[in-house]
């Protein structure tokens, strides 16, 4: 592998954020709830909604690998309403409109957030609740690896089907419950 | 595992970038093996666009928040993978009552998860152990000791559900080494460590490199960043970290050598240590006597030595009685 050095290199220098990477689980994630529930009322959902948080998240990103926003919210609205900005004008049938509801959204997220520090118990029943919302043959296999902390092998070997099947089962399981777990806002107990 | 998984096509959409974290957080935490060609394929896919790297943060912060259900099950340790499930389930019923959701699912689970093994390694009263990880990493298990790993020798991931052991870990930044005890874990960074647990008390030594002690219960909690000559001592909520000069550190690892050593310890406490090896079990009799300063070094296995010692230097009185001695004035 010719560029395994240089690769290395660049992965170092992502993988060596320690800040950037718990700014961005305790600051950014925690904010995806608002987020997608303002890009929601901007009239972007589903997948849209889904490209712009990336894009959100991605600008974000290489803001803090150059000075940590503090605090993160007003930066991650200005960065999804240009955002907005700019697809309403590459889209000029829905531009005056969504650039309207903008400012009255504006209002609503400065609002602070409904609780955002629970206790480890609520959190338990969160994850609960999360994992109920996935397909059943998406939340065996993820519940016999994290609470059981079977291999893949004896999962498949359990469930009676290949070993890519049961990756593509966690995989699916991991994105669903990660949308379930940010969309709802709600961060991990902090100090009490 | 195949090979096709490994080129995972350019991602555009947040959908493809989504999907292609997922998989890879998939890989990185289930696989048996993980090569350097894989870490290399690896990067080369974090770095091809920011945008991979935040929806794999994304991803693996909801993967470690799911260790909570992991931790529920820690609380509860089981060496035989069976009769778990029973116990989990009456604790929390006994506890509280918002567990019980959570035992439905676990009822959900039981019809895989009865019959389930997992891999212990454990030592009887007095034994040692040597475990070699298939990524070369190297675990010595003390006197009646127990960890489980997931899958056999290949996993990253172990509880420890007692005693001691001495962990020499390969590091892999991506891919960390993580012991579990109770409700913290022991995150490696390049490491070696010893690990001590029992009657609620966990002790950690670091050796070399560094490691992080943090709660699982609260994943934004303060973590401990340990360097070499820290020890840390955790019970219940609390933390104490001290720092020792090499020599000492090497004290507390004589266990590795088959040896105990003491430096002005309580009479009371070389009992104590002499009883985690032996069947044959040392109770030492009054105040007076529990407190007499011992220092040097003894093997671990070999009470008369310490007994001929007690009763010709120190003067006490030893008396066997059944698999108890008693020492005392």
């Amino acid at each position: 592998m010719d560029d395994a050095p240089e690769s290395l290199r660049k992965a170092n220098e992502a993988l060596h954020l320690p800040e950037v990477k718990a700014w961005f689980v305790r600051e950014v994630l925690t904010l995806e709830g608002a987020l997608l529930q303002f890009l929601r009322k901007s009239g972007y959902a589903d997948a849209d909604a889904e490209d712009i948080r990336q894009e959100v998240y991605m600008r974000l990103f290489l803001a803090a690998r150059k000075h940590i926003p503090n605090p993160t919210r007003p930066l991650m609205f200005k960065i999804a309403r240009d955002l907005l900005v700019d697809r309403a004008r590459r889209q000029q049938i829905v531009a005056i409109e969504a650039i309207e509801n903008l400012d009255a959204i504006d209002v609503a997220i400065d609002e602070p957030g409904s609780d955002r520090t629970v206790i480890a118990r609520e959190e338990l029943r969160l994850l609960q609740a999360a994992l109920n919302k996935l397909p059943k043959r998406y939340r065996d296999p993820f519940v016999m690896r994290k609470v059981q902390g079977l291999s893949v092998r004896e999962i498949a070997a359990r469930l009676g089907v290949a070993e890519k099947t049961v990756e593509m089962h966690l995989t699916e399981s991991i994105r669903a419950l990660a949308d379930v777990l940010y969309r709802d806002g709600i961060e991990l107990g902090g100090a009490p | 595992m195949t090979r096709e998984s490994y080129s995972l096509s350019e991602a555009k959409s947040s959908c493809d970038t989504n999907a292609s974290a997922a998989r890879w957080l998939v890989r990185q935490h289930t696989s048996l093996e993980w090569r350097d060609t894989d870490q290399a394929a690896f990067d080369n896919w974090l770095t091809e666009s920011p945008a991979n790297i935040t929806a794999y943060w994304r991803l693996e912060a909801a993967w470690v928040r799911a260790d909570r259900l992991a931790a529920l099950r820690g609380q509860f340790p089981d060496t035989d993978g069976q009769g778990r499930y029973g116990r989990i389930v009456s604790a929390i019923w006994s506890g509280v009552a918002v567990f019980v959701v959570l035992a439905l699912v676990l009822v959900g689970a039981d019809i895989y998860l009865r019959s389930t093994k997992t891999f212990t390694y454990a030592t009887a009263l007095g034994g040692q152990k040597t475990i070699k990880l298939a990524d070369g990493s190297k675990i010595e298990l003390n006197t009646n000791t127990s960890v489980r790993f997931a899958t056999n020798g290949a996993s990253r991931e172990v509880w420890f559900d007692r005693g001691e052991a001495y962990f020499e870990i390969k590091h892999n930044a991506v891919h960390p080494f993580v012991v579990i005890v109770d409700n913290r874990r022991i995150v490696d960074m390049g490491t070696a460590f010893s690990v001590r647990h029992d009657s609620g008390e966990l002790q950690v030594v670091l050796t070399q490199g560094r490691a992080r002690l943090e709660s699982i219960e609260n994943a934004h909690g303060k973590a401990v960043v340990l360097i070499p000559g820290d020890i840390a001592l955790a019970s219940g909520n609390l933390i104490s970290l001290i720092h020792k000069p090499s020599a000492k550190v090497a004290d507390m690892l004589a266990w590795r050598q088959g040896l105990l050593a003491f430096d002005n310890t309580p009479l009371s406490d070389v009992a104590a240590e002499f009883n985690r090896y032996n069947r044959e079990k040392l109770v030492v009799v009054g105040s007076n006597v529990r407190d007499i300063g011992v220092g040097g070094h003894f093997r671990a296995m070999n009470v008369e030595a310490f007994k001929r010692i007690a009763h010709n230097v120190l003067g006490l009185h030893v008396e066997s009685r059944g698999d108890e001695t008693i020492i005392s004035r």
